[in-house]
């Protein structure tokens, strides 16, 4: 069996204005993308291909998705026109739909299962026709049944219409507060109602509780507390004596100190009340926010002058080093001028720098590495403002395009040193990003200084390790 | 605050007021403690669903007596009637 998806804009149009940007189909839902709900929903009930259609744009979802390897079926994409009834799209894909039985959901509607139900042969032995119908899409099938016998009834799963973001909030509260959960969610959970991911914090004093959904790279200041009833997505900051309940807060958030979200959607600066519909777009950092943006070069004046300052310190330590180090390496073949091109601070503006690579295990190579010497190029590019001395892992030009500075990692900074480097955490773009927005944040040229001396000595540190 | 040799009841009516930040809200606090200091108080009326929002967000909801209308709230520092 096969699935289509057919989604059209004029079926989320209440969604757009809310959350701009996000495309319906990866809203997340209790931290699990509603695609996924749909894709498992599929996969339960026999398929092994889905293709997705709409009149309007995919990107998001195609990026997501891909070509659905991780769930092992195959994906596809598919446009129509937005004037098309659900009989010109069949014939559209007729190519797809002429093998047999056909699911297809119709609309931005939300299909409620059990994972433990056996849809399967539900679904096989059903008649053609439409299984499931709301005022804002259906469930019908298509094709001989695959299976004969007799069609148990109600049917194991329903509909539930999504046409406002009140339906959309008491969903989400509706799959948080069912036990045990009927669908697959995302995070660690080794109790039930309480689901976490990957580089959560919770510092001294924060208190969660449950039932709550908790994203990666999450940190709970002194004194938080998360719950009950809260989803707090990934990338998401409660600061110190804040308080989360029977809220949702999406990728990307930070709320700010002493806070009372009750009853709130909050993505970014936009904070939304579900009840009423009402939204709103703080521009004020002390409350609630996506991020800070400073002036030149992605730093405040004040604080560009501070990194100049510090990378003229280092340059000017590292550089008898330097001159010894190098041409040695450079003999031996060990070191390896490499010209890169980062993301810079705005979109579309990269940075060109020479960060040199060193190879080998030799006491050189190692004392150069350990005196960050590969970083001594760069420190005249923070000298000139093009990064900064401390601040994110620079990205390379072409990752993550288009997301690049603004949606994937707020307050980047390509810098000479990350702050995560300083901080000892994991360097990759995920696990270091929680740092650097929290940095972002809190930072100050002060604390910049002393986490550059930090990372600097951690990376001493590093080469010790055996 | 050289109303406050005048008068320290005060009703602001907020009717007008489609946003607020940290900033403002800080100023109205800071006018009701004038207010709570010359032994008056400082009502707010009239107030829109966001700014009500900011309100609640901040805990700052709890600080003020909160009319639905500007009148309302005037009356109130004749008869006595809470918010």
């Amino acid at each position: 069996m096969k699935t289509l998806i057919v989604i059209r804009e004029a079926d989320y149009g209440w969604l757009t204005p809310l959350f701009p940007g996000v495309h319906p189909l990866v809203m997340p839902i209790c931290n699990k993308p509603f695609i996924e709900y749909l894709i498992d929903f599929s996969i339960l009930a026999g398929s092994t291909a889905v293709r997705i259609v709409s009149d309007g744009p995919l990107n998001d979802v195609e990026r997501y998705c891909e070509n659905g390897s991780r769930w092992g079926i195959d994906i596809s994409y598919a446009s129509i026109l937005v004037d098309d009834d659900l009989d010109a799209v069949m014939d559209k894909n007729a190519r797809y739909c002429s093998e047999g039985r056909m699911m297809v959901t119709s609309g931005f509607i939300f299909i409620s299962y059990e994972k433990k139900h056996e849809l399967k042969p539900f679904v096989a032995m059903a008649p053609a026709g439409t299984l499931l119908r709301g005022s804002t899409g259906s469930l019908l099938l298509t094709g001989t049944p695959e299976n004969v016998g007799e069609v148990r009834e109600p049917a194991p799963c329903s509909l539930v219409e999504l046409d406002s973001i009140g339906s959309y909030y008491r969903l989400s509260t509706e799959i948080l507060n069912e036990r045990p959960s009927p669908y697959v969610l995302p995070g660690y959970s080794n109790e039930p109602d309480c689901h976490i991911g990957r580089n959560v914090v919770t510092s001294k004093g924060a208190e969660i509780i449950k039932p709550v959904i908790i994203g990666n790279n999450v940190q709970i200041m002194k004194g938080a507390v998360v719950g009950p009833f809260a989803v707090i997505g990934s990338n998401v900051i409660v600061d110190r004596e804040s308080t989360v309940s029977n809220s949702m807060l999406l990728d990307n958030t930070y709320i700010g100190e002493n806070l009372d979200i009750v009853g709130r959607i909050a993505y970014g600066n936009i904070l939304i009340d579900p009840a009423s519909g009402v939204s709103i777009a703080m521009e004020d950092r002390h409350l609630l926010s996506g991020m800070k943006r400073d002036g030149i070069f992605g730093l405040g004046l004040f604080r560009y002058l501070f990194h100049a300052a510090v990378s003229l310190l280092f340059i000017l330590l590292l550089f008898i080093p330097y001159l010894l180090l190098a041409p040695l390496l450079k003999i031996q073949g060990k070191w390896k001028n490499r010209t890169m091109t980062f993301q810079g601070v705005q979109q579309g503006k990269n940075v060109i720098v020479v960060r040199p690579s060193i190879a080998g295990e030799g006491v050189l190579s190692g004392l150069a590495r350990s005196l960050s010497l590969d970083r001594f190029a760069m420190l005249f590019s923070a000298l000139s403002g093009r990064v900064a001395v401390i601040g994110s892992f620079p990205v390379e030009a072409g990752r993550h395009q288009e997301a690049a500075t603004s949606v994937l990692m707020p307050g980047y900074r390509p810098a000479v040193f990350s702050y995560a480097e300083a901080e000892d955490w994991p360097v990759n773009a995920e696990d270091s990003s929680i740092v650097e927005r929290y940095y972002a944040v809190h930072g100050s040229p002060v604390q910049d200084m002393v986490l550059t001396v930090k990372a600097f000595l951690n990376r001493i540190h590093a080469q010790d390790q055996p | 605050m050289s109303c406050l040799k005048e008068t320290s009841q005060f009703v602001f009516d907020c009717s007008s007021l489609d946003f607020i930040d940290s900033s403002g809200l800080g100023t109205i606090v800071s006018c009701l403690r004038k207010s709570l200091e010359h032994n008056g108080d400082l009502k707010l009326a009239s107030l829109g669903p966001q700014v009500t929002m900011v309100l609640e967000l901040t805990k700052a909801k709890r600080l003020f007596a909160i009319f639905s209308d500007a009148a309302e709230a005037v009356n109130s520092y004749v008869t006595g009637r809470k918010a």
